[in-house]
């Protein structure tokens, strides 16, 4: 039972779960092959043969152990005109060396010139490529993929065919990109430079989620999507080689989810804050790029109307999607469904564990709802709704509550990556469309904004968290930056994700200057963002903390300031 | 069942060494007491806690002239109970440390360190907790040994002698004393002595209020009562007796020391000393804690007379009993102790009457645990010959035989006497769960009360409890029911062009809660899109009332009404009849709820638009279903957990006649 979970891990057949302090639900513990892999001290992952699940998992397992499902928080650019390069802070001579910078995300292109030093060696530190099995490649203490060492990065450099030595490529880009305006060589006559072009860099590269937990959310197959399981197993990765070299980390997360209870009680969320708290750790996270995409909703119900009315459109040809609606404790709240032929699902009563299937008799839909009173992680109510093949048009939910003590609550659909633009309720809120793990508490949340002209990220999530907490920390210049990409070119790319790696090469300076001071400071995270944000550059017509820009923008100058001072 | 649901409370074992005046004997109480601990071991993954609860250890009724062990003494006395290998080490590993220790006054002197010495070879340590204990799990109970409120027993920190009270010298006295009773014939000990076991003082006087009343009156209390306790015991005042290696006091020496221990006259305080040793301490003890802190069960030792909770209304109070009575009492006093469970929060003690006598204790951690036991449900239904009632009936048939359990049935026909008497029967043929379906839901307070005392839970399937406390009651949603025909009459509205804006209810009695909602729901969705109710008329539910209200409705907005919503079947009919000797049939839509073949045939003849009909059949299933959950421990979803309302889904029936979901 205990054996090494080598084959589970990467195997389609079976799925993945989250279980805090190895609370294994009994079937787990009985079903063939079960296996499990420790991330910390408080989470591990469960594999359990798919065919071995029950059709009401939710009910059976609650929410909170499935992993949610990320995305990218990119988008590609299109204008080039404004281009202008990274304002590195003047003189300080801060260059990021004795620092590591650790990216979690699509692996990177390991022969750009932005990560060669002078002398053609590899300013990796090592890659740990989830998507490439080779057993005898295996980092210590993780059971998949395959770990390339500087030694063979460089061995692979003087080849004539570098992937044959070490075989991990960024087929997408980001995660090129998010290394390269954190750390990249500066090129003069592209007139780029990485922030900290002087640390070392650690990459995990992703594997896509498995099918059944895509389509358990009906998430597009052919999206970019990594299961926050593996993220975790990366992070875990760069804490170990940052502990193993004895060097401080800047981490940097540039993907998202609007799954979750946008509290910070996410399971990814949760552990990141617990990591970032460490000495020598510091965290940075994408708020998300979905600020005016129309996919939260947010009401409350009117005890004397009895319910409140919710409107979602969803456009052409969609295969489906879920929605998740959570709500405030200890209400007790109920849907009720009209579909846009005026298929009417009258009020669905809380009562017994079952997850609901809905077959549409005059539609080609189904939809699953699962209610989860207490939800384990938050305390509130969930009710999942899960839909396929939807009609295109106007579908109406009456929410309810069976008490009514602020019976409010938020519904959000899947990030724009996984759902499209066309799909939107009609009185959207902008507002709480921080995605996860952008509502932790500890690590820095970096929005974006265009530094140009300081107007924000036209497609920024805003704060704060469900729970009222201040998130964004801050804006970094976000829009239109130039960063390497594949094949030793440079592209423009914008979104929040391009602010994080920004932000994350800017963390990397303070924990060189920790360490640089004649006592060796070791920062974590929270004294960083302190720093920062007491350093904060703000307009002084805005009030501040505020939803868009948290406590203002990024100001590496002023910060080394007050640091001096 | 949840893991960790219970605590097991030992009090009063008084494991001391071999000395002859110690009660607990070894070769007599040990076989017990491994037999409960062995239980213990077995049932680990069901405890949340065990609590010792004081006077586990015996440092008091040695001889005078005898040096009291240290508690290594007593481990190394009982190295099957106490040794690194004994079965209380055992029981810590099995708990993971879930063991916590309330020293008593026997035991006063035991400290945090002691525990230490029980070494445990997991690493685990016994949790050290002085004075009351309210468990961080729990802030309703308070576990306490129960000696803090006497006079005699309490700590006494006004002397060098701190924390040991007098009672300590009593005790050495009546070894004393014991000591030359045991002399008449060999090899006696306390375990031979009848009703030693139940609080070795007891026997000599404090139970005599007059005695105390008399002691109270002289200048020099404790010189006196000191002087009564050499006279009684037979012990010389000037006698030495031994603390420790090194310190001997005489009763005289002890006269000086405790002369702080006056009693002022407060009554309260008189009544706590002679309370310890009648039926009032323990009500005593409970009295003090609530004043004190928010709880509302106590549970003591101390006194070695086990008593099952009692209520004064406020508290719950309870005694764990003892773990030591002498041979002799062993049938009629036998050792007793505590368990609670969690989550429903009773309390229960456990007798020990042979070591082969713990299967109790097993029954009561496992019985909810049992999920292939074969339950017997009992099931009363409202009247048999009904066709709503038949369905429901069925739906309860179909789940039992699903789920293989056993069904008592029984038929109200329609009567409040039968109803009650017919449940009353199925109580005591100690069914597993009673499900009814209530002729009269004012009765079921009554039904439930005494099924509560059989701990019977109870399941009512539509109608009403009139408040009672059930385990569930199942009921169709009323409100999304009004709700439903709201939405189904603006779609007949826009079907027949209906241009008017105004809609009227026929409600039901005003005690009707239920059918009520459907109104309420009906109302909310018409004023939302633009509607007026131009009546809101109660017509109690009967069908001749509804077709006078709905004659009057007409006089005034014959031409000028929409829609009408009757909240029950009969009404419906009544209404309908009204709007088709007006002419207007077909012209005001009219939609009711039930859905009784009269109202279909209603429908089918045009006089009827639509109608919201229930779901018996489902209603008796998810009824079995619900107490099924219970008798297994699983828990149970309310759509409102104060009313215990678990709702039932209701449909729609169109002007077709059909059911329909299809609104446009």
């Amino acid at each position: 039972m205990d054996t090494a979970c080598v084959d589970q891990i990467i195997s389609e057949d079976y799925a993945d779960f989250i279980i805090e302090n190895e609370r294994f639900p009994e079937s787990f513990i009985t079903s063939p092959n079960f296996c499990h892999e420790t991330i910390s001290n408080t989470y591990s992952v469960a594999y359990v043969p798919v065919t071995s699940l029950p059709s009401n998992m939710i009910q059976q397992y609650s929410y909170s152990i499935f992993p949610s499902c990320f995305g990218l928080m990119q988008i590609d650019s299109l204008d080039e005109a404004g281009i202008s390069q990274i304002q590195r802070a003047p003189s300080l001579n801060l260059t990021g060396r004795g620092v590591l910078i650790g990216i979690v995300d699509t692996g990177i292109d390991y022969t750009h010139e932005a990560f060669k030093n002078a002398d053609a060696t590899t300013k990796i530190v090592s890659i740990w490529d989830q998507t490439i099995n080779d057993t005898s490649q295996k980092p210590v203490g993780l059971n998949y993929g395959a770990e390339y060492t500087e030694e063979q990065i460089n061995l692979a450099l003087t080849s004539e065919d570098p992937l044959s030595i070490v075989p991990s490529m960024d087929t997408n880009g980001h995660g090129t990109f998010l290394a390269g305006i954190a750390a990249g060589n500066r090129n003069e006559i592209r007139n780029f430079s990485g922030v900290v072009p002087d640390a070392k860099i650690v990459v995990v590269k992703l594997k896509q989620a498995k099918r059944y937990i895509r389509e358990f959310f009906s998430i597009p197959l052919e999206a970019d999507c990594y299961q926050e399981n593996d993220i975790m197993f990366g992070i875990k990765y760069l804490l170990d080689v940052s502990r193993k070299l004895n060097q401080p980390i800047s981490i940097c997360i540039g993907l998202g989810s609007s799954q979750g209870s946008h509290d910070g009680r996410h399971s990814l969320s949760s552990f990141i804050s617990t990591v970032a708290d460490e000495k020598g750790v510091g965290a940075t996270i994408a708020a998300g790029n979905e600020g005016p995409k129309r996919h939260h909703y947010s009401g409350t119900v009117d005890a004397a109307i009895g319910y409140d009315t919710v409107e979602l459109k969803v456009g052409p040809n969609n295969m489906g999607f879920s929605m998740e609606l959570w709500g405030n404790s200890p209400n007790l709240f109920s849907i009720d469904i009209l579909s846009p032929t005026g298929e009417y699902i009258s009020r669905i009563p809380a009562r017994l564990k079952e997850t609901r299937k809905i077959d549409f008799i005059f539609e080609r839909t189904i939809i699953f709802v699962d209610y989860e009173i207490v939800e384990s992680q938050t305390g509130d109510q969930l009710i999942l709704i899960r839909f396929q093949n939807p009609t295109e048009g106007i579908w109406r939910f009456r929410v309810y509550s069976s008490i009514t003590f602020n019976p409010q609550f938020n519904v959000w659909l899947p990030i724009t990556n996984f759902l499209g633009t066309d799909t939107f309720f009609t009185k959207p809120d902008p507002e709480i469309t921080l995605t996860a793990p952008a509502n932790a508490e500890i690590p820095i949340i970096a929005t974006a904004y265009n530094h140009r002209n300081d107007s924000i990220y036209i497609d920024a999530s805003r704060g704060y968290t469900r729970a009222g907490k201040i998130n964004p920390t801050f804006a970094a210049p976000g829009v239109n930056l130039l960063g390497p990409t594949l094949n030793n070119e440079y592209t423009v790319l914008s979104g929040t994700s391009v602010s994080a790696a920004f932000t994350t090469g800017a963390v990397a300076m303070i924990l060189e200057w920790g360490i640089r001071q004649e006592s060796q400071t070791q920062f974590d995270t929270v004294e960083i963002k302190n720093y920062l944000i007491r350093g904060a550059k703000r307009d002084s017509d805005k009030v501040y903390p505020n939803r868009e820009w948290g406590f203002g923008i990024l100001d590496l100058y002023n910060t080394f300031i007050s640091l001096r001072g | 069942m949840d893991q960790n649901e219970f605590v097991i409370v030992l009090s009063d074992i008084h494991m001391g060494t071999n000395s002859p005046t110690v009660c607990y004997r070894k070769e007599v109480h040990e076989p017990f007491l491994i037999a409960i601990l062995d239980d213990i071991i077995a049932c680990a993954n069901h405890i949340r806690e065990l609590v010792l609860l004081g006077d586990i250890f015996e440092f008091w009724t040695y001889l005078p002239n005898e040096v009291p062990p240290r508690l290594d003494d007593i481990i190394a006395a009982h190295p099957n109970v106490l040794g690194p290998d004994g079965k209380l080490n055992q029981v810590i590993s099995a708990l993971k440390g879930r063991v916590v220790f309330i020293p008593g006054d026997h035991d006063i002197c035991v400290t945090e360190a002691d525990l230490r010495k029980i070494r445990n070879k997991d690493g685990y340590t016994i949790k050290f907790h002085e004075g009351a204990y309210i468990p961080s799990y729990d802030k309703g109970i308070l576990f306490t040994h129960g000696n803090e409120f006497t006079i005699l027993n309490a700590p006494y920190y006004e002397s060098k002698l701190a924390p040991l009270p007098l009672g300590y010298f009593i005790s050495r006295a009546i070894s004393y004393y014991l000591q030359k009773e045991f002399g008449k014939s060999k090899g006696q000990t306390a375990a031979n002595l009848i009703d030693n076991g139940n609080h070795c003082i007891a026997n000599f006087l404090f139970k005599n209020q007059a005695f105390f009343q008399y002691i109270l009156n002289t200048p020099d209390f404790i010189s006196e009562f000191i002087n009564v306790i050499a006279y009684v015991t037979g012990m010389p005042l000037n006698l030495k007796i031994q603390i420790n290696e090194n310190t001997a006091l005489s009763l005289n020496d002890i006269k000086k020391i405790y002369n702080g221990l006056t009693l002022s006259k407060q009554s309260i305080q008189i009544f706590a000393l002679i309370t310890e040793f009648t039926g009032s301490y323990l009500p005593y003890i409970a009295s003090n804690y609530v004043k004190e802190k928010d709880v509302n069960l106590v549970i003591a030792g101390h006194t070695h007379v086990p008593t099952s909770p009692v209520s004064d209304g406020i508290c719950q109070y309870a005694n764990t009993g003892f773990m030591c009575p002498s041979i002799p009492d062993l049938k009629i006093k036998p050792m007793t102790y505590g368990i609670y469970q969690c989550s429903k929060r009773w309390f229960k003690l456990v007798p020990i009457n042979s070591i082969h006598n713990t299967q109790s204790f097993m029954k009561l951690i496992s019985t909810k645990e049992v999920t292939n036991e074969s339950f017997t449900f009992g099931w009363s239904v409202y009247n048999e010959s009904w066709e709503y009632y038949h369905t429901m009936e069925e739906g309860v048939r179909s789940k039992a035989k699903e789920l293989h359990i056993d069904l008592l049935t029984h038929d109200q026909k329609s009567s409040a006497s039968e109803m009650v008497t017919g449940c009353i029967n199925l109580i005591n043929e100690q069914v597993n769960a009673l499900l009814i379906s209530p002729f009269n839901p004012k009765e079921i307070p009554f039904i439930v009360a005494n099924a509560n005392i059989e701990e019977i839970p109870v399941v009512i399937i539509d109608g009403g409890t009139d408040g009672a406390d059930v385990l569930a009651f199942i009921v169709s949603d009323s409100f999304a029911g009004g709700i439903l025909a709201g939405e189904y009459a603006l779609t007949l509205v826009r079907k027949y062009s209906i241009v008017c804006q105004n809609a009227a209810i026929i409600k039901a009695e005003k005690t009707a809660t239920y059918a009520l909602r459907r109104g309420e729901g009906f109302k909310r969705v018409m004023m939302e899109n633009g509607y007026q109710i131009i009546s809101e008329v109660s017509a109690n539910g009967e069908r001749s009332i509804a077709y006078e209200e709905m004659k009057k409705i007409l006089e005034s907005y014959r031409n000028n009404l929409a829609v009408v919503f009757c909240e029950n079947g009969n009404m419906t009919l009544g209404a309908a009849q009204a709007i088709e000797e007006a002419g207007e049939k077909g012209k005001i839509m009219l939609i009711g709820f039930d859905a009784d073949s009269s109202v279909i045939d209603a429908i089918k003849q045009g006089i009827v638009q639509g109608t919201i009909a229930q779901q018996p059949f489902k209603m008796g299933e998810i009824g079995v279903e619900t107490a099924y959950l219970a008798m297994i421990g699983k828990p149970i979803i309310y759509d409102d957990r104060a009313t215990k309302e678990i709702l039932m889904e209701v449909y729609l029936i169109d002007e077709s006649g059909k059911q329909s979901s299809k609104l446009r």
